[in-house]
């Protein structure tokens, strides 16, 4: 088969697309003329790892060979959902989007009997999955199983190994083991863009008088235009629907609600970093609502929104907040996940210790008020979101703590909660960039468990346990030993017992005993 | 609607020139009763066939040609009638799912 055509855009090391066209080796037997011209192959390189590669009979073949018009279609049609949809399709399972597919992509045992809950959960994921996998474009082909989706202010690339129906046994891609990687939108959408605009070029004047390769050229060309598209592409950072036409509801909706605000305070909330192709920077209105439930209520939208206009103030992050601000990538070792968290509460620490360490353990309403973060208590009525942290360019920095959430009935409750946040606002941006999280069931997971693993080193230096330990006056390895230290230390029994335990001074063994005693005791006081 | 198999979907493998693979079974009478007996979802038609998924799509006009796809292709509305006409088996739809 010889190479008729061939374009690769972007750095291997980062990301890069390659397609190339070459004759059908068998005709136009059995297919579409136009995808007959489009035979070829494809490359996706990430972080250096070709997504492609794989062996046939044993040898090694860099590109995938198939039919490409649909899966450039498909790229087209899904241009917005692929580099700006990151909620996932029924519940928030995993870091990733590849593993959070695989993990919902059947209904709950619980649930498949309820018929209609089993078809909404069912259409949801298909909707999903044939948005952002490029499986769902394969149409016969043999292609990796490669996810992508918006992941915050990047695109999350990720992938695994699961063997396609129809796929030979000695067919098999190189890269095995599931991964994933989160690379800035610009560079991933002008790799896709420059390859795809070509080859349309291409295959357009190879054929300019087939109906639907003029439609797709057609297409293709329309995405370049931040004006035409920029609206709904915020509907999909957004997310508040299932498919497009609720996602593109959703968002008119929200805009509506806005609408009570002066233009200024509006702008401040919708105004979006557009590129051509893709926005790079996050609104900050699409941030935080991408983060709570796709069905929000109205009560809270506005509440939300009301929160963010109040905390309006065009000089942005206070001085002292500036000279701690940065964002700081998630770590991808292979150590404890509470590891990277604990390291920047000690970060902290070591900072503020002198103005907020003291014997009766860390004020951590101190530490928000010396950063210059105003912090409130307001009720959100979807009680699955603790906390919201907000922050950018034209706000000051704030922490919401949601009363009717139930862990914030409690003053330990409301510490974690405040501490967990000031980590969003800490190391979840660049200085002067937006940050809106609302800490939730849909808030990202890994973003999620590094901030728990702030909050519980910074209201539990290592430094004070050990003088709390010093002093105890029962065994540690006891319900009333972690008790003790959880009250004097202003933290939650539960926090108390696993931080004890990442500290080493627990085992995992003393760890669980003591949750089934627990447990036990619980159930003795409610009878 | 007729059948007419597609070079790509059949054995010998040649590498780098082929794609989901039909079984060897499926000879083209056996092709034209599934394609006879499949459900249409927008511009394809499925079928089931000992548990697993087939598509098939129109290259030129009345003629099809078709192939093995996971379950998890086949948009859930075809499957949940596929399975109420009992041509397939939820246990054979996760089976069968990539």
């Amino acid at each position: 088969m010889s190479t008729r055509w061939e374009k690769m855009t972007g750095d291997t090391g980062v990301f890069a697309f390659k397609i190339s066209f070459s004759s059908d080796p068998d005709g136009r037997d059995a297919i579409d003329p136009a995808e007959s011209l489009s035979w070829g192959g494809f490359q996706i390189w990430v972080e250096g790892r070709n997504l492609c590669a794989h062996l046939e009979e044993g040898e090694r073949i860099e590109s995938v060979h198939w039919y490409l018009l649909p899966f450039l279609e498909w790229l087209a049609s899904n241009w917005n959902p692929l580099l700006h949809e990151e909620r996932p399709a029924v519940e928030n399972k995993a870091d990733c989007a590849w593993e959070c597919l695989q993990l919902t992509r059947f209904p709950p045992l619980a649930v498949e009997e309820q018929v209609n809950v089993a078809a909404a959960w069912e259409k949801k994921w298909y909707s999903w999955w044939t948005r952002h996998s490029i499986r769902a474009s394969r149409e016969g082909g043999l292609f990796p199983d490669v996810v992508l989706r918006r992941w915050r202010d990047q695109i999350e690339v990720s992938w695994g190994s699961v063997k396609a129906v129809g796929a030979p046994e000695h067919y098999q891609f190189l890269e095995s083991e599931r991964g994933f990687a989160r690379l800035p939108p610009k560079v991933v959408a002008d790799a896709l863009y420059d390859v795809l605009n070509d080859g349309a070029r291409y295959l357009f004047d190879q054929a300019a008088a087939s109906p639907r390769l003029k439609a797709f050229h057609a297409h293709v060309v329309s995405l370049r235009s931040a004006k035409r598209n920029e609206d709904q592409r915020l509907a999909w950072l957004a997310g508040l629907g299932m498919d497009e036409p609720s996602i593109r509801q959703g968002w008119r909706r929200l805009k509506g609600y806005l609408k009570e605000f002066g233009d200024g305070q509006r702008a401040s909330l919708l105004d979006a970093q557009a590129g051509e192709l893709v926005i790079e920077g996050s609104c900050q209105a699409a941030m935080m609502f991408g983060s709570v439930a796709p069905d929000i209520r109205k009560r809270d939208a506005l509440a939300l929104a009301r929160y963010m206009v109040g905390l309006y103030n065009p000089e942005g992050d206070p001085e002292p907040l500036r000279d701690v601000v940065r964002h700081e990538l998630l770590s991808r070792s292979a150590g404890p996940s509470w590891e990277q968290g604990y390291a920047l509460a000690e970060e902290v620490l070591e900072r503020f210790s002198g103005q907020i360490v003291g014997d009766d353990g860390v004020d951590i309403a101190g530490l928000a008020r010396l950063l210059g973060v105003k912090t409130e208590e307001s009720a959100v009525s979807d009680t699955a979101i603790r906390g919201v942290s907000f922050a950018g360019p034209q706000h000051r920095a704030g922490v919401l703590l949601n009363m009717l959430h139930e862990a914030n009935a409690y003053p330990s409750g409301r510490r974690f909660t405040l501490a967990h946040e000031l980590c969003h606002i800490l190391f979840d941006r660049e200085i002067g960039q937006p940050v809106a999280v609302a800490s939730g069931p849909w808030a990202p997971r890994d973003i999620e468990r590094r901030a728990n693993a702030f909050a519980a080193m910074l209201l539990m230096p290592h430094r004070l346990v050990r003088e709390v330990l010093a002093r105890l006056t029962t065994r540690l390895e006891t319900r009333e030993g972690i008790a003790q230290v959880a009250q004097r230390l202003g933290a939650s029994f539960d926090a108390t017992l696993r931080h004890l335990t990442n500290l080493g001074f627990l085992d995992d063994h003393t760890q669980q005993r003591i949750r089934f005693e627990t447990y036990q005791a619980s159930i003795r006081s409610e009878a | 609607m007729s059948y007419e198999g597609n070079p790509k979907h059949k054995e010998p493998w040649q590498r780098g020139r082929r794609g989901s693979l039909c079984p060897n079974e499926i000879d083209l009478r056996l092709a034209m009763t599934l394609l006879a007996q499949s459900e249409v979802s927008g511009r394809k038609r499925y079928a089931a066939y000992q548990g697993k998924a087939y598509c098939a799509r129109e290259h030129r006009d009345g003629l099809w040609h078709g192939y093995p796809v996971g379950w998890s292709e086949v948009p859930p509305e075809v499957r949940s009638l596929l399975v109420q006409k009992g041509r397939v088996t939820h246990r054979e739809v996760k089976r069968y799912w990539d």
